[in-house]
C-alpha cells in the first residue's frame, strides 16, 4: 500500500489532506492554500493564528487533535472544519474513541472524522461506531482485511 | 434468568469468528505479541506461568444447569478436569491450549456463554449479590439492571481501550454483599422519598496495591438515566485517566488526584449534555429486562411436593425435626442455609472449601452433580458467589435434607460458610504469573490447623482472605484477617492485615499488623490473633466488632511478643 492512502468509508483513496506545517509557514498567503483539492489540517495552536491571518472562506480546513487536546475551546469553530483528524499514538491509547464520541454527540460535528496513527484493523469496527469515517494507518495493514474488519459485527447492543 | 435472543447469538457467533481470525493472525506472525495482547485479554485469555488461562464470564454469577454441564464437558475435554470459581463470580480454566481456545469459545457460545471482557482494560463482567431476587433484606432485584449494564458494556465501542480495567457492581439489598465501595463504580438500588427507584452511585473504590474506599458521586440517580450516567463517568475517566503508569491508571487514582467534587463536576457537565440525546432506559426496557427474572413458580413446586408427601411417595422433610435427630445436618442448616423471601423456601450455599481442596476449585464430575442438584432442587439455576462458593437460591425447605445428603456425598456440604475456613483465595504462585508467593498452600495449612469445627463455629462469622500478590484478587484488604504474599529476595513471606470489611458491616481497609512472617509460621500467627479475639470478645461480638473496639495493637503485641 502506498504511503498516502486513506480508507474512506469502505474505499481506499489517495489522501488529499495535508498538514499545515508541511513546508508552509504561518505567513503563507491565503492564495497559496486556495486549492480546492487539498484540505489543510491545522493543530489547535496553528488554528488560533490561522483564524486571524488567513481568509478561511476560500480554504478547506481541517483540525488535528491528539489525546491531550481539549475540544471545548474550539467548540464554536467545529463547523468550520471539513475534516477532523484524531491522532492515535498507540493502539492501546483509547482517548481518541471518546474524543470522537464527544465530537459527534456533544459538539454535533458532521464532517469527516479520521483516525490516524498506530491502529489495528481489529479496532476498525469500534472506531467506525464511535463516529470515525476515515482511517490512516502508520503501521502496515492488509488493505482488504481492513475493509472487511469494518463489518466484523452485524449487530450491536448499544443504541447509536 | 436472561435468555439469549437472536441478537445475542449473532453477536457471539461473530465474536468467535473474529477471535479465530485474531488467533490465526497471531500464529501466522501477522499480529505481534504486543498487538495480540489486548485482543486476547478482551477474550479472557491470559498467558500464565505454566499454560494459558481462560476466564469465562458468568454474568452476575447466574448459571443454568445446561451451562454447568457444558462447563463440565469443556473442563474435561479441553482442560485437566477441574476449573476455578473466581472472586468476581467468573470461572477459570487453568490449562487450555491456545490453539483450542477458539474451539472452546465455540462450545461456550452454544450455551450462551463467552469470555468477552473478562480481562483487559475494558468494562469487566458486572457482579452482584448471589442472593439477588431471594434475599429477605432486598430493596429491588439487581439482576435486571445487571443485565442492562452487561448489554450496554459488552463490546462498547468507546470503552474497549480504557487506561485500565473497570469493574461495576450492583447491590439491591440493605446489606452490601457486593463490596460496592471497592469497585470502580458501585451502584446501590434505592428508593427516593417519592418511592421512585434509582441508584446511589459510588465511584473510585478499588483494591490492588492502592486500596481505596469508593466515594458517593450521586445520591440519587433516577433509573432511566443509568446508562447515560455510566457513560459520562467512563468517558471522563477514558479522557483523563493516567496512561503513563499502569499502577496509577485506575479511576480511583484520578478521583483521588482531582478530588470527588471536581470529578463530579466534570461528570455532570458531560452527563447534562448527553443525557437527553442518549437513549434513556424506558419502562418498556426495564420491564423487558425484569421479565427474565420473574419469580419461579414457588406455589406449583410447593403443591407437587406436598402432594407427594401426602401420598407417602416422599417422606416429610421437615428440616427442623430432622435437624434435631441429626447434628451434622443441623450444623449445615445453621451455617449454609439462609432465609428467603418466600417462607417455604431457603437459599443454600454449597461450599467449595472443604479442607484439602484449593478454595473455589471444582471438578467436572462435581459440576455435573451441581447441574443435577440445581435441576432437582432449585429450578435448574445456580449462582457463583464472590466468596467462591455456589448458591442454590430456591430450595423448598422440605427438600433441604435430601439436598444435604447428596451434596454431602459430592463434597459440597462442608458447613463452613462465612467462617474461618471459608477462605477466599486466589490461585497464587502455583498458577499465576503475577504472583509473588503461593497462596493455596497457606489456605490448606490454615484449614488443616483449624479442623475443629466446634472451635470454628464458636468464632462466629469471620472472613480470611489470601492473595498471592498486591493485585489483591482475593480481596485481602477487606476481610477480617487478610494475608498477602510478598517476595523478599526470592523468598516467600506473608504479611497480615486486620480489620478490613467489604461493606457488609462498614467498608474499611485492613491495617498491616507488622513485619511479614514465613509460610510455616502463618497458622500459628493466625492462632494468636484468634486467641486475642476470643479473650476480648463480649457475648455475640464478631471479630470485626472486637477489632474496632480494641484496635490493632492488642493483636500486634501478642503476635510479635
Amino acid at each position: 500500500m502506498a504511503d498516502n492512502q486513506v480508507l474512506q468509508g469502505t474505499q481506499w483513496k489517495v489522501d488529499s489532506s495535508r498538514n499545515f506545517d508541511e513546508g508552509l509557514s504561518l505567513l503563507a498567503q491565503s492564495s497559496e492554500l486556495e486549492d480546492s483539492s487539498v484540505t489543510w489540517v491545522f493543530t489547535p495552536e496553528q488554528w488560533q493564528i490561522a483564524k486571524e491571518k488567513l481568509n478561511l472562506n476560500t480554504i478547506k480546513c481541517g483540525l488535528r487533535l491528539c489525546g491531550d487536546d481539549n475540544v471545548e475551546p474550539l467548540a464554536a469553530d467545529i463547523k468550520a472544519f471539513d475534516l477532523i483528524v484524531i491522532e492515535f499514538p498507540h493502539f492501546t491509547d483509547g482517548r481518541g474513541f471518546s474524543i470522537a464520541a464527544q465530537l459527534r454527540e456533544r459538539y454535533q460535528y458532521q464532517g469527516e472524522l479520521r483516525a490516524s496513527g498506530y491502529l489495528l484493523v481489529d479496532q476498525l469496527f469500534y472506531l467506525k461506531r464511535c463516529g470515525f469515517d476515515s482511517f490512516v494507518f502508520r503501521n502496515p495493514v492488509d488493505a482488504d482485511k481492513a475493509v472487511s474488519a469494518l463489518a466484523d459485527f452485524s449487530v450491536s447492543y448499544q443504541a447509536s | 434468568m436472561y435468555i439469549y435472543d437472536q441478537r445475542d447469538h449473532t453477536l457471539l457467533k461473530e465474536r468467535v469468528v473474529q477471535f479465530q481470525r485474531q488467533t490465526q493472525n497471531f500464529l501466522d506472525g501477522e499480529l505481534s505479541e504486543e498487538e495480540f495482547l489486548p485482543l486476547r485479554l478482551q477474550n479472557g485469555l491470559y498467558i500464565q506461568r505454566l499454560a494459558p488461562m481462560l476466564r469465562i464470564a458468568v454474568p452476575y454469577g447466574m448459571l443454568s444447569s445446561t451451562q454447568v454441564r457444558a462447563l463440565a464437558h469443556i473442563t474435561r475435554h479441553y482442560d485437566k478436569g477441574y476449573c476455578h470459581v473466581t472472586t468476581r463470580q467468573n470461572i477459570q480454566l487453568n490449562w487450555p491450549k491456545l490453539e483450542e481456545v477458539p474451539e472452546i469459545l465455540t462450545e461456550l457460545s452454544g450455551v450462551s456463554m463467552h469470555a468477552i471482557q473478562t480481562s483487559g482494560n475494558c468494562i469487566r463482567n458486572v457482579t452482584s449479590d448471589a442472593f439477588a431476587g431471594v434475599a429477605d433484606d432486598e430493596i429491588e432485584d439487581p439482576r435486571p439492571y445487571c443485565e442492562l449494564v452487561r448489554q450496554w458494556s459488552t463490546l462498547h465501542p468507546e470503552f474497549a481501550f480504557l487506561p485500565r480495567k473497570f469493574k461495576i457492581a450492583i447491590n439491591g439489598s440493605q446489606q452490601d454483599r457486593v463490596a460496592m465501595k471497592f469497585h470502580d463504580i458501585g451502584l446501590q438500588l434505592v428508593n427516593d422519598i417519592d418511592g421512585d427507584l434509582g441508584f446511589q452511585v459510588y465511584v473510585g473504590g478499588g483494591m490492588g496495591r492502592t486500596p481505596v474506599v469508593g466515594q458517593e458521586i450521586k445520591e440519587f440517580l433516577p433509573q432511566r438515566y443509568l446508562l447515560s450516567y455510566l457513560c459520562a463517568i467512563v468517558r471522563t475517566y477514558n479522557r483523563l485517566g493516567r496512561r503513563d503508569n499502569k499502577y496509577k491508571a485506575r479511576i480511583k487514582i484520578l478521583v483521588k488526584a482531582m478530588g470527588i467534587e471536581k470529578f463530579r463536576e466534570l461528570v455532570d457537565e458531560e452527563w447534562c449534555l448527553i443525557r437527553d440525546s442518549y437513549s434513556p432506559l424506558t419502562d418498556v426496557d426495564i420491564n423487558a429486562a425484569k421479565s427474565f427474572f420473574s419469580k419461579p413458580n414457588y406455589h406449583a413446586q410447593l403443591q407437587v411436593r406436598r402432594a407427594e408427601i401426602q401420598d407417602n411417595k416422599q417422606p416429610n422433610g421437615n428440616p427442623d425435626a430432622l435437624a434435631e435427630l441429626n447434628p451434622a445436618f443441623s450444623k449445615w442448616l445453621q451455617r449454609n442455609v439462609r432465609g428467603h423471601q418466600h417462607g417455604d423456601f431457603s437459599a443454600v450455599t454449597l461450599s467449595l472449601k472443604p479442607t484439602g481442596v484449593a478454595p473455589g476449585d471444582i471438578t467436572a464430575a462435581q459440576l455435573e452433580t451441581l447441574a443435577t442438584l440445581a435441576e432437582q432442587f432449585s429450578f435448574g439455576e445456580l449462582r457463583t458467589t464472590h466468596e467462591q462458593n455456589v448458591v442454590l437460591a430456591d430450595v423448598l425447605r422440605e427438600d433441604l435434607f435430601d439436598l444435604w445428603v447428596t451434596a454431602n456425598k459430592a463434597g459440597f456440604a462442608t458447613p463452613n460458610i462465612d467462617t474461618l475456613t471459608d477462605i477466599v483465595c486466589c490461585p497464587g504462585g502455583d498458577f499465576c504469573a503475577l504472583a509473588n508467593a503461593k497462596s493455596l498452600p497457606i489456605a490448606d495449612a490454615i484449614q488443616k490447623k483449624f479442623d475443629d469445627m466446634d472451635y470454628v463455629y464458636d468464632l462466629g462469622e469471620l472472613s480470611l482472605n489470601i492473595s498471592g500478590c498486591m493485585n489483591a484478587c482475593a480481596h485481602h484488604h477487606v476481610s477480617d484477617i487478610g494475608v498477602l504474599g510478598v517476595d523478599k529476595k526470592g523468598e516467600e513471606f506473608y504479611q497480615i492485615m486486620l480489620g478490613g470489611n467489604d461493606g457488609r458491616d462498614q467498608a474499611a481497609i485492613g491495617k498491616v499488623l507488622g513485619p511479614a512472617s514465613g509460610r510455616d509460621e502463618i497458622p500459628a500467627v493466625i492462632e494468636k490473633i484468634l486467641d486475642v479475639f476470643v479473650e476480648h470478645r463480649h457475648e455475640h461480638e464478631s471479630f470485626g466488632q472486637v477489632y474496632r473496639r480494641i484496635g490493632l495493637n492488642r493483636f500486634k503485641e501478642r503476635v510479635y511478643a
